[in-house]
């Protein structure tokens, strides 16, 4: 038979676009490589945050943060989604200056954030470090389980039709088909890439996708309050300069008292083992802020490799030179968050319909460009 | 200089890491295959160093009982400290680093500990089967209970069962009763016939049919059942009864204790850490000792388990090849081929069909302890990494380390997913990683 | 070595001979929640031999020692039910 769309990865890009194409009647086809979860999806974060580098970055990522509000009510409770909002710590007075402007930003397009000053701050979180000038809080921002929700996804388009091929690696993408390395061949009218680092069997793709290797802690359960996802201000800095190893102070309380500590920005390495030196910088970082973490025990290092671009957008939409490829990568460190955003715009482009944000900002055609 | 003694009693517990930051040839594990590999390797005027996450050395099988190593282990472990062997006791290997170096864990601190070669001799633990009741306390390891005795543990006047499969429960047994134990069951799941056959294969190989005889008068008194196995454990906050099955009849047995015990499984979280190439379960080493990364070597129960003798051949062979003297090895190839043979004619006759290991257990059956997830939410679930993810299962402190072997038995799944750092450690520690030494 | 080492568990002073694990001590008072699971049941050692992690205690402060591990020492203080 002939799909009306192929999808090639199984992360949760590809997931919420299985998800968005098969209950807008479609029939799809999910391909998955050999690994049983999607690699950059597992070791992500599951942080739901409205980022505002760029304006194409802040549409994109306000947009699919209402698209998880709407969602969360679906999710089951595994999901452990969390409408903790994000704090924006500044580390002085001159990131109090950015605090402001990111107000005003957000405000622009309806978003509303508060400023905490020392003492509101303080009493928001009483185990950052004493001192701190203040911090912008987010409201909408969330934390989900992504493992749990994109497994919820996959699930909800099977049982709206779509089929799921497994251990299925792809060899070859043309016009209008899909070969695996096993011999199987599936054609459909739409191909749709979303495979995050491995998106780079189309050469296009190979060309501007690139991974960029980040560390994650985990720790045992604490007693120790986090009430929100906290986040250093300079990770602006940090974590958008394209070729430094960079770290950033990011904590993440999980529903089980367990903290997720972050994060780490590498490129050029294709080792997946463990680097305990930028876990150090990572550590000593974190406890610049967070000192109560000291005594908290990591219980599991792990890394994943984030797809990422030259201008730190992801790629939405036709790849030129194909007929009805399109890509749905890129997304660097904003997979989880964007998903369903980016699903959302590949159904529009396939179904021919206008969106709800511009397209064009993430068009593949800028690859070239 | 290390004191067994000393280190015994005052605890390593705050005392300062002694560890030289540098040797030629580390040995991780201070059981059999790691004692005789630190003795053949400083025969051949090496520096070693030997570290050990227990206390004291010797392994499962020659461990200490209370502050008395058994003779066997002491009189190695001397001849060790006379060539100068460095011995690092409560010293745990929690990651492989960069540039020949592991990171060591001791009283709370970290190190890295360079070297040029590796030998890793981390030995095997029990296999756990999950079944109802099998997270009460009182319900322990065969191997585990014993252990737990040869530390202190008072169990005299305790009634206690002993289940599971294997030669080991006999011996097991033997000891609790010797210690005061009140032992008032062997359940062995095998059936009669299999175990004659082992008993004849066993006589093929001298020695072993004296410790049959030896361990059956030891045991005399003691009820022995084949064709038997526990059911499901009760009791209300611990153990007080077992329910067993004998040739599909059941009955209850009230015990303080259960001891229970299958096979034996590979400690295999370093190798994995170092990147060496698994195979059916335990490292695939080479005749010599070699694991695939270069200058790692791999001997005794992580390579195969088969039991004291061959992993003591195995410690020797890799401690001449690390100390790149291969024709000493290969004096003992031969009979580390008999030895290994003989090891797996063994295997077979206790090998347990996973479709029975599934009967006992019910949906709301623990499989992972430390994150309590039972059965029925992973049974569907295609593998140990979706699990891990989807339920958390393996994700706790011991890391897979039960559930992992017990998923394998179960779901057939592969479960080698090891992270750094093997052992919790504090967030300040690994903030402190130095960088020294590089 | 014919000392008697004195320790506490939760508080109350216990002894034990030198060589002693924690985890037996524990067992010989009768101890039976060393720890307490995610799912609120007691927990007790299974594998006696560092594997399986559920003889997890706080020791002199320091959570999470596996108390087969470790020794007995004069003046240690014990935590359980963590």
């Amino acid at each position: 038979m002939t799909y009306d769309v192929a999808i090639i990865g199984a992360g949760i890009v590809g997931a919420a676009c299985a998800d968005r194409l098969s209950s807008e009647g479609l029939s799809v086809c999910v391909i998955d490589g050999p690994s049983e979860f999607a690699p950059a999806t597992a070791a992500g974060m599951g942080h739901i945050v409205v980022m505002d580098d760029s304006d194409a970055q802040f549409a994109l990522t306000s947009y699919s943060q209402k698209l998880w509000d709407e969602f969360a009510s679906e999710l089951p409770p595994e999901a452990e989604f969390e409408n903790c909002g994000t704090l924006w710590i500044a580390a002085d007075e001159e990131e109090m200056e950015e605090v402001d402007r990111k107000f005003w930003k957000y405000a622009e397009i309806g978003l509303t954030t508060e400023i905490l000053d020392e003492r509101s701050l303080r009493s928001a979180e009483p185990n950052l470090k004493k001192g701190l000038p203040g911090a912008l809080r987010v409201p909408g921002d969330s934390v989900v389980y992504q493992p749990v929700a994109t497994n919820f996804l996959l699930a909800r388009a099977q049982a709206a039709g779509a089929s799921i091929s497994r251990n299925a690696a792809v060899s070859l993408v043309i016009d209008g088909l899909v070969e695996t390395w096993g011999g199987e061949r599936i054609e459909a009218q739409h191909i749709v890439i979303s495979a995050g680092c491995g998106s780079t069997l189309l050469p296009e793709l190979a060309k501007a996708v690139k991974p960029r290797k980040g560390h994650l802690v985990i720790t045992e359960r604490t007693n120790t309050t986090v009430n929100h996802q906290l986040v250093e201000l300079g990770y602006l800095r940090s974590a958008h300069g394209t070729d430094r190893d960079s770290v950033a102070f990011n904590i993440q309380p999980r529903k089980t008292g367990q903290l997720l500590i972050g994060s780490s920005r590498q490129y050029g390495s294709d080792d997946p083992s463990a680097d305990l030196e930028i876990v150090a910088k990572m550590m000593k970082r974190a406890l610049e802020y967070f000192p109560s973490a000291a005594d908290a025990q990591a219980t599991r290092i792990w890394t994943g490799f984030r797809p990422a671009t030259p201008d730190g957008l992801p790629y939405i939409g036709m790849v030129p030179g194909y007929e009805k490829v399109y890509a749905a990568t890129g997304h660097e460190g904003l997979g989880i968050t964007t998903a369903l955003g980016t699903a959302a715009l590949i159904a529009d482009e396939i179904l021919g319909r206008e969106s709800a944000i511009p397209r064009e900002p993430y068009s593949p055609t800028r690859i070239d460009g | 200089m290390y004191d067994l003694a000393s280190n015994r009693s005052q605890t390593a517990w705050r005392s300062k890491p002694v560890a030289k930051k540098k040797t030629e040839i580390l040995v991780i594990g201070g059981g059999p295959a790691g004692l005789a590999a630190a003795e053949a390797a400083s025969s051949h005027g090496k520096q070693v160093t030997v570290i050990d996450e227990n206390p004291a050395f010797g392994g499962q099988i020659w461990r200490a009982e209370k502050s008395e190593l058994s003779e066997k282990a002491k009189n190695l472990v001397e001849a060790l400290e006379k060539n100068g062997v460095e011995m690092i006791a409560s010293c745990t290997c929690v990651a492989s680093l960069p540039d020949k170096r592991i990171l060591a864990l001791s009283n709370g601190k970290t190190f890295p500990i360079r070297y040029d070669k590796v030998i890793i001799a981390t030995g095997a633990r029990e296999q756990f089967v999950p079944f109802p009741g099998w997270t009460l306390p009182g319900v322990f390891g065969a191997g585990g209970l014993q252990a737990l005795v040869k530390g202190g543990y008072d169990i005299s006047g305790k009634r206690i069962v002993v289940a599971g499969t294997g030669p080991l429960l006999l011996a097991v047994a033997a000891y609790l009763k010797k210690k005061g134990g009140n032992v008032i069951l062997i359940a062995e799941r095998t059936d009669l016939l299999s175990l004659i056959g082992f008993g004849l294969s066993a006589l093929r190989v001298p020695g072993k049919w004296r410790e049959a005889l030896e361990l059956r008068k030891e045991i005399r008194g003691i009820s022995y059942m084949t064709s038997s196995s526990v059911l499901w454990a009760d009791g209300n906050g611990k153990l007080s009864r077992v329910t067993i099955t004998n040739d599909n009849e059941e009955s209850e047995i009230e015990c303080d204790l259960l001891a229970i015990g299958w096979h034996l499984v590979p400690n295999l979280e370093v190798p994995t850490l170092f990147g060496c190439d698994l195979l059916a379960c335990a490292v695939n080493a080479d005749e010599y000792m070699r694991t695939s990364v270069e200058d790692v070597l791999s001997a005794g129960e992580i390579n195969f388990v088969g039991g004291l003798e061959l992993s003591l051949i195995e410690g020797k062979i890799a401690g001449h090849s690390a100390a790149e003297n291969l024709e000493a090895a290969r004096g003992l190839l031969a009979k580390r081929s008999r030895l290994l043979t003989f090891a797996s004619s063994m295997l077979n006759t206790f090998l347990t069909d996973p479709e029975e290991l599934r009967k006992a257990v019910t949906n709301d059956t623990i499989v992972c302890r430390c994150e309590d997830v039972p059965y029925g939410r992973v049974k569907d679930l295609k593998g140990f990494n979706e699990a891990k993810l989807e339920t958390r299962l393996g994700m706790g402190q011991c890391q897979g380390r039960v559930c992992g072997s017990a998923c394998e038995v179960l779901f057939g799944w592969e479960a080698n997913s090891v992270r750094p750092p093997l052992v919790p450690l504090k967030i300040s520690e690994l903030a402190n990683f130095e960088t020294e030494n590089k | 070595m014919a000392e008697i080492l004195r320790y506490k568990i939760d508080g109350t002073e216990h002894e034990a001979s030198p060589g002693t694990t924690v985890a037996a001590a524990l067992l010989n008072v009768g101890v039976t929640a060393f720890r307490i699971s995610v799912s609120g049941e007691p927990r007790a050692p299974l594998c006696g031999m560092g594997i399986c992690f559920d003889c997890r205690v706080t020791i002199d402060g320091v959570s999470n020692v596996r108390s087969c591990l470790e020794p007995v020492a004069d003046g240690m203080e014990i935590e359980t039910g963590g």
